[in-house]
């Protein structure tokens, strides 16, 4: 007993010391150049940089709360969405909530608040008369890659369609563009889009120049820069955006094989939708029908043979499965049919 | 004879019950107070020191442990009452009374039910208390109370609003079934093990519960893991006015389910008590 009492102590003692020297621990600071456009953290330069379109891969090491408020349109029939909601804590992040700012920039600045990841980072500046100046920074061993996302013209786009993997078309700038535009309200035609986009060499950097929108069975390509969008929640809250359409044969051809891939392949159930439907009918009969029948009958036969009180007892409960099977049969009416 | 078991089963869990609820309605009002701290932090401007925040949270702890432990309690007075008027010494003197079994049981189901409504109701009203109390002056200003008039409006202006008041209903219905079917399934295992042990009742009493407790939820989870994906498939397919009628015809289902599990524990309780014991 005193020897379990001595090992529970220890324990106690060295979580305690643990816990108080993590807490201790030197985080690392956060630094800025005088105008903010570099960053120092973790022994690497952030430059500015117009990052539109462009997505770190590493996974987030901030939470993100994100919600998106729909309302119901009656003329369209559908919901649409009508604002986003997007709060980041980046008290959650701990790497980014430790900065440091030098003698004059702490006259003029209040708060700093620092957003992202190991290769994106988002600084938003709030300074003491109520002024915010945002802006996103690149880590210094990224800017080759950005550079090369960004200018390469020729390079291959992959249009992504999510399932199955792999499950995406080639197609360059060129012939994206080259078709006949059009303008469109966004949020008429919320769902049906994909995204156009490149992946650095080592795959950690994402540039999404566009998006493919498909609207009566053609497809269209909206460039991100020439709508002036900074990003996909941006899109919604446009009043208009300028499509083009995709005439180059051999992507559109390629476009419909990925398009039937993915449509044909269930989002990746094991079974087909047809099976699906037959498995659920058949496992709600079962749940809902055939044990409840089976109690129902015991129940019917046992109240002929029971005496008095069990008799109502036992009609009672077969009563209340006969009308629950009953329910159930207009409810796989009402169901099945539509 | 009924309405004499009743008053006695109802004196003898009041007497206790009545000095949980009160303590519980007082941890309430401290609640509600420890709680305005967060709200101030919330709807205010002002900055409440992290100690503070600190010792809040473990108060507000205590006092939720406390209205949980309230609701076990009650379960644990109308169990003890059961099982010490039916299969204790009590028990002889019980059977002796000019009543049938079945009223002696009816007696003791009604008992649970009406105190397991009243241990609800006593639950809704501290948590309202605590909101009243903490953020009532922030929630209810008057551009809140128009915002709710206004959604109100807009549900009653929905086309299909008259569907909220069937599941209102029914989950009303479900939720007081719910409560008798766990009274009677309890029930179900005290007398079944007062039946079938001679010693250690209680013991085998909580075997029985957890043993079928556990038979019942891998029951559950099988229907959760095929039933919920098959009412997902079924669901996924319907016009929005047949998703409304689909969603009431399933909880009626689900109402008279529970209702001849119901008849079927009742039949099981009334059977044990009236074929099996032999408190001699």
């Amino acid at each position: 007993m005193k020897k379990f009492t001595y090992i529970i102590i220890t324990a106690l003692i060295l979580s305690l010391t643990m816990g108080i020297a993590s807490f201790a621990a030197e985080k690392p600071v956060i630094t800025f150049t005088e105008d903010f456009k570099t960053m120092y953290f973790n022994d690497y330069e952030y430059y500015q940089m117009d990052l539109t379109g462009f997505e770190s891969n590493v996974s987030f090491t901030y939470d993100e709360y994100y919600s998106e408020i729909y309302e119901y349109d009656p003329e369209l029939g559908q919901d649409v969405l009508v604002s986003v909601e997007n709060e980041y804590y980046n008290e959650e992040n701990p790497a980014f909530a430790n900065y440091k700012l030098s003698e004059a920039q702490k006259k003029t600045v209040s708060t700093i608040d620092i957003y992202g990841d190991e290769i994106i980072a988002l600084v938003d500046v709030h300074f003491k008369d109520g002024g915010k100046y945002s802006l996103t920074l690149l880590r210094e061993d990224y800017v080759d890659d950005y550079n090369s996302l960004k200018s390469n013209e020729s390079n291959q786009y992959k249009i992504e369609y999510s399932w199955p993997e792999d499950n995406y078309v080639n197609a360059t700038k060129n012939q994206l563009l080259t078709g006949k535009t059009k303008e469109i309200d966004p949020l008429e035609y919320l769902y049906d889009y994909e995204y156009v986009y490149i992946n650095s060499e080592d795959g950690m950097l994402t540039y999404t120049p566009g998006l493919l929108w498909i609207l009566d069975d053609t497809y269209y390509y909206v460039s991100y820069e020439e709508n002036k969008i900074t990003n996909e929640d941006d899109l919604f809250m446009m009043d208009k955006v300028i499509l083009h359409e995709i005439t180059d044969e051999t992507v559109v051809e390629a476009l419909k094989v990925a398009e039937d891939k993915y449509y044909a392949d269930d989002y990746g159930y094991l079974y087909d939708d047809d099976l699906a439907h037959e498995i659920s009918y058949v496992v709600l009969v079962t749940i809902f029908g055939v044990i409840p029948g089976f109690i129902c009958l015991i129940t019917f036969v046992f109240a002929f043979i029971k005496k008095k009180t069990y008799r109502k007892l036992l009609f009672a409960t077969s009563a209340f499965l006969l009308l629950e099977i009953i329910v159930f049969a207009i409810f796989m009416v009402t169901t099945n049919f539509k | 004879m009924l309405k004499k078991l009743i008053k006695y089963d109802f004196k003898s869990v009041f007497k206790l019950w009545w000095i949980a609820a009160a303590s519980t309605v007082a941890l309430s009002v401290i609640g509600g107070l420890i709680a305005s701290f967060f709200a101030a932090d919330e709807f205010t401007e002002k900055v409440i020191p992290i100690p503070i925040l600190i010792v809040a949270v473990i108060i507000l702890t205590i006092v939720f442990i406390g209205f949980g432990a309230f609701g076990i309690f009650t379960d644990i007075l109308v169990y003890v009452r059961y099982y010490k008027n039916l299969f204790t010494d009590e028990g002889y003197l019980t059977f002796t009374l000019p009543a049938k079994r079945k009223t002696i049981l009816n007696s003791k189901i009604l008992l649970s039910f009406v105190f397991g409504s009243l241990t609800g109701l006593v639950l809704t009203i501290n948590t309202v208390n605590i909101l009243l109390i903490s953020c009532g002056k922030y929630i209810f200003t008057k551009e809140i109370l128009e915002e709710i008039k206004y959604v109100i409006k807009e549900i009653l202006a929905y086309e299909y609003s008259y569907y909220f008041a069937i599941y209102l209903i029914e989950f009303i219905v479900i939720g007081a079934l719910l409560l008798l079917t766990s009274y009677l399934f309890t029930f179900g295992c005290i007398t079944v093990a007062s039946v079938i042990a001679k010693k250690a009742k209680i013991l085998v009493a909580v075997g029985i519960y957890y043993g079928a407790v556990s038979i019942l939820s891998s029951i559950l989870s099988l229907f959760y893991l095929f039933g919920i994906s098959s009412l997902y498939e079924v669901f996924w397919a319907l016009d929005q006015s047949d998703v409304f009628i689909c969603v009431a015809l399933l909880l009626v289902i689900v109402a008279l389910v529970l209702c001849a599990t119901c008849c079927l524990l009742y039949y099981l309780l009334h059977w044990c008590l009236h074929k099996k014991l032999n408190l001699a």
